[in-house]
C-alpha cells in the first residue's frame, strides 16, 4: 500500500511538473531566463537543478515544494491571459504560443494532479497515523481505498466540470452577439454560483 | 468544521473575484474546484449518530485479576472513517484484544464491537466513563472529536496476600503474631496457644513436664509452660507511611501499591485471630480507623485503603501540619493506656527517612513492653523500591548497592524491633515474614 503510494505520489508531482513546465516556457519569464543563460540547453538545465535543489532541501514533504514550484511556473502563462492586465500594464507584444482553452486545460490537469499528490501523501500519514494507534491493517487499508475511491470522483467530477466549461467558453462566443446578452449570461453565472456557495455555506453552518 | 468550509469558500471568492477582476477565464474555471469540494463536502457528510453501550464483566475485582470489557458501537449516520477507542484509566494494563479500532462507514450503518481484557494494577475506585471517536470527512482534509461518557465504575480491592503463623523449631513465633500484645486486663482462658519457655512470674501449675523432660534430654534445662489465649483482645495498630517517599516506581509496579496490599493482609489476618486492629497512616495523608474487629473493621480498612491511590503525595495542606511517625504515634497515645498494643509500621526505608523512623520505633518501644524471650512488639515492614525500578543487570546490582546501604543505615532500628525486608519483585509477603522468622 505505501510503496505503491509514495510511487503515485512521484508520477502525479512529476507530470504536474512536467506540465507547468511547460506552460512556463510558453511565458516571457522564459524568454528572459534564455538572454540571461545564453542557450536552451543551459537554461533547461539550470531550472531544473535549482528545482531539484529546492525538491531535494524538502524532500520529505516535496509535493508541497512542487506543488509551489508549478504555481510558479504556471502563474506567468496564465496571468498572460488576463485582458485587463495586458491592457493596463504590460505590452501586447509579450505574445502567447497557447491558447486559453490549451492554457486553461493544462492549468485544470496540473492542479488536479497537485491535488492528488497532496491527497495521497495525506492518506499515508493517516495510514501511519492509525497503524500505530493499534487499528488492523486490513481496516486501514480499507479505510485509505475507499477515501482514494471518493476523491477520485472528486477530482473526476472536477476535471469533467473544468473541461465542459472550457467547451462551453469556447463554443457561446461563436453563437451570437450582443451586449444585452453578455451582461444577462454574466449576471445569471454570477448570481447562481454565488447563491450555490452561500446555500451551501449557511447549511454547513446550521450543523 | 467551519473555518475549513470557510477556508474553502474564501479561496473560491478570491479566484473568482481575481478572475473577474483581471478579467482572466482561467481563474474563474479554477475557483470550480474549491466550489465543487463545498458540494461534494455537504452531500456527504461525516459518520455521526453514535450511539455506544459498554459492559464490564465485573463491577468489584482485586489487584492483579483480569477484566473483560466489552464496548459495541453503533454509526447511524455519514459517510467516512471513523476511529474509535475507549479509555482505559491509568493503572490498567492492555492483555488481551484492543481498546482502539479504526473502520470504514458506508451509507448502511455500522456496528462495531471492542472487546478487550484488562489487568488491574492498583487498588482504588476508577470509572470507565469514556469513549471517544474521530469522524473523518472523506474529502475534506478535517474530522470532529466527539465522546460518550457513562457512569461505570470498578471497584479495585487491594490483593489479599494470606498470611500464615509460622511455628519455628524454638516453637516461639516472632511474627506475625503479636506475642507482646498482650491485652493486660484479661485472664486466662482454656484454649491452648502455644509452648513457651518459662519465664519468672509464671505459676508453677502451667509448666508441661512432659515436654520439659523432653527438653532435659536434649540438654535444655529451661521449663517450658503452656500458653493460654488470654480474655479480652489484642492490639494491633497499623502505620502507614504515605508520603511522597513510597511514590516509588512505575504506574504497574509500585511501593504504593504493595504496601496497601501490605497492610490489607495484615489487617486481615489480625483480624480473623481475633485482635483489634486500629490503622492509621502518615507523612501524607491523615486517615485513622479507631480500632476495631470482627469483618466490618476489615472492612473498614479497606475502604480508607482504596483511597490512599488518588493521594500523590503532595498534601494540599501545608508541609508544616504533616505529622510524622513520632507525632502520629504521640498523637494517639491516648488510646494506648491499658494496653500493650503491637505496633506494625509499613515504609519504604531510605536516607531520607531513617531519622523519623528512628524517632517513631523510640516512642513506640515506650508504649509496648519488651519482655525476654520475646520479640519486641514492634514490626516494620521495609518495601525495598528500589528493585522495581531496575530494567537490567546494571540497574538491579544498583539497586542492591542501595538497598545494603540502607540496612547500614537502619542497623540502629533493626535492634528495637521486627525489621522485615520486602522485595515484592523476588518474594512475597508471607516469604519476607517466614525468612525473618527462619533466620
Amino acid at each position: 500500500m505505501k510503496v505503491w503510494s509514495l510511487s503515485a505520489r512521484i508520477v502525479f508531482s512529476f507530470i504536474a511538473y512536467v506540465l507547468s513546465y511547460i506552460l512556463l516556457h510558453d511565458s516571457f519569464i522564459y524568454r528572459t531566463f534564455l538572454t540571461l543563460f545564453k542557450t536552451e540547453i543551459r537554461t533547461f538545465i539550470i531550472i531544473n537543478i535549482a528545482v531539484l535543489v529546492f525538491t531535494g532541501l524538502c524532500y520529505k514533504k516535496f509535493e508541497k515544494v512542487i506543488s509551489v514550484i508549478c504555481i510558479f511556473f504556471a502563474a506567468p502563462s496564465v496571468m498572460l491571459h488576463s485582458k485587463l492586465l495586458i491592457a493596463i500594464i504590460l505590452s501586447s507584444e509579450l505574445g502567447q504560443y497557447f491558447t486559453s482553452n490549451s492554457n486553461a486545460v493544462l492549468f485544470l490537469l496540473i492542479i488536479v494532479f497537485l491535488m492528488a499528490a497532496n491527497r495521497l501523501e495525506r492518506l499515508d500519514r493517516q495510514y501511519d497515523e492509525m497503524i500505530s494507534g493499534g487499528a488492523l491493517e486490513a481496516d486501514v487499508n480499507l479505510i485509505t481505498l475507499n477515501n482514494i475511491k471518493m476523491y477520485s470522483i472528486f477530482l473526476a467530477v472536477a476535471l469533467l466540470s473544468g473541461l465542459v466549461l472550457i467547451a462551453l467558453g469556447s463554443i457561446v462566443p461563436k453563437i451570437g452577439k450582443s451586449l444585452l446578452t453578455a451582461i444577462a449570461m454574466v449576471v445569471i453565472g454570477i448570481g447562481l454560483v454565488l447563491g450555490c456557495v452561500l446555500y451551501l455555506y449557511r447549511k454547513w453552518i446550521k450543523k | 468544521m467551519p473555518k475549513r468550509v470557510s477556508m474553502v469558500s474564501i479561496i473560491f471568492l478570491l479566484l473568482v473575484s481575481i478572475g473577474f477582476l483581471l478579467a482572466n477565464n482561467i481563474l474563474i474555471l479554477v475557483s470550480i474546484i474549491p466550489f465543487i469540494l463545498m458540494g461534494f463536502g455537504y452531500y456527504f457528510k461525516m459518520p455521526d449518530g453514535v450511539r455506544v453501550k459498554k459492559t464490564v464483566s465485573k463491577n468489584r475485582v482485586s489487584v492483579g485479576e483480569l477484566l473483560e470489557v466489552s464496548v459495541r458501537v453503533q454509526v447511524e449516520s455519514g459517510f467516512g472513517s471513523i476511529e474509535i477507542c475507549d479509555v482505559v484509566p491509568q493503572h490498567f494494563e492492555l492483555v488481551e484484544g484492543t481498546n482502539y479500532c479504526a473502520a470504514w462507514k458506508g451509507f448502511e450503518p455500522k456496528e462495531l464491537c471492542l472487546n478487550y481484557t484488562i489487568r488491574c494494577t492498583a487498588s482504588g475506585t476508577y470509572t470507565f466513563k469514556t469513549t471517544k471517536w474521530k469522524a473523518r470527512h472523506s474529502l475534506g482534509g478535517f474530522s470532529t472529536n466527539r465522546k460518550y461518557e457513562t457512569d461505570l465504575t470498578v471497584e479495585v480491592t487491594p490483593r489479599l496476600i494470606e498470611l500464615k503463623k509460622v511455628r519455628g523449631m524454638s516453637t516461639v513465633s516472632k511474627v506475625p503474631m503479636p506475642e507482646g500484645a498482650l491485652a493486660s486486663m484479661g485472664m486466662s482462658t482454656q484454649e491452648f496457644k502455644e509452648l513457651r519457655l518459662y519465664c519468672p512470674g509464671d505459676p508453677f501449675k502451667s509448666i508441661n513436664w512432659k515436654v520439659t523432660s523432653r527438653n532435659l534430654v536434649r540438654g535444655n534445662v529451661w521449663p517450658v509452660v503452656n500458653e493460654f489465649e488470654k480474655e479480652g483482645k489484642k492490639s494491633v495498630w497499623i502505620f502507614l507511611d504515605t508520603s511522597p517517599i513510597m511514590s516509588f516506581g512505575s504506574n504497574i509496579k509500585n511501593v504504593r501499591e504493595y504496601s496497601v496490599e501490605a497492610v490489607n493482609s495484615l489487617s486481615d489476618y489480625y483480624v480473623n485471630h481475633n485482635c483489634s486492629v486500629s490503622f492509621h497512616t502518615f507523612g501524607g495523608s491523615n486517615i485513622f480507623v479507631n480500632s476495631g474487629s470482627g469483618r466490618q473493621q476489615h472492612y473498614r480498612i479497606l475502604r480508607e485503603l482504596m483511597k490512599i491511590r488518588n493521594f500523590t503525595g503532595v498534601s494540599k495542606k501545608k508541609s508544616e501540619q504533616l505529622k510524622n511517625l513520632e507525632e502520629t504515634v504521640y498523637s494517639c497515645r491516648s488510646y494506648f493506656s491499658g494496653l500493650r498494643p503491637m505496633f506494625v509500621v509499613v515504609t519504604r526505608f531510605c536516607t531520607r527517612n531513617s531519622e523519623e523512623i528512628l524517632k517513631g520505633i523510640n516512642l513506640m518501644s515506650k508504649y509496648t513492653m519488651l519482655r525476654k524471650g520475646h520479640a519486641p512488639s514492634i514490626m516494620l515492614i521495609n518495601i525495598m523500591g528500589y528493585g522495581l525500578m531496575a530494567e537490567n543487570h546494571n540497574e538491579m546490582m544498583a539497586a542492591d548497592l542501595l538497598e545494603a546501604m540502607n540496612k547500614v543505615l537502619s542497623a540502629n532500628i533493626r535492634k528495637n524491633c521486627v525489621w522485615i525486608d520486602w522485595d515484592p519483585n523476588k518474594e512475597s509477603l508471607t516469604g519476607a515474614l517466614l525468612k525473618q522468622v527462619v533466620s
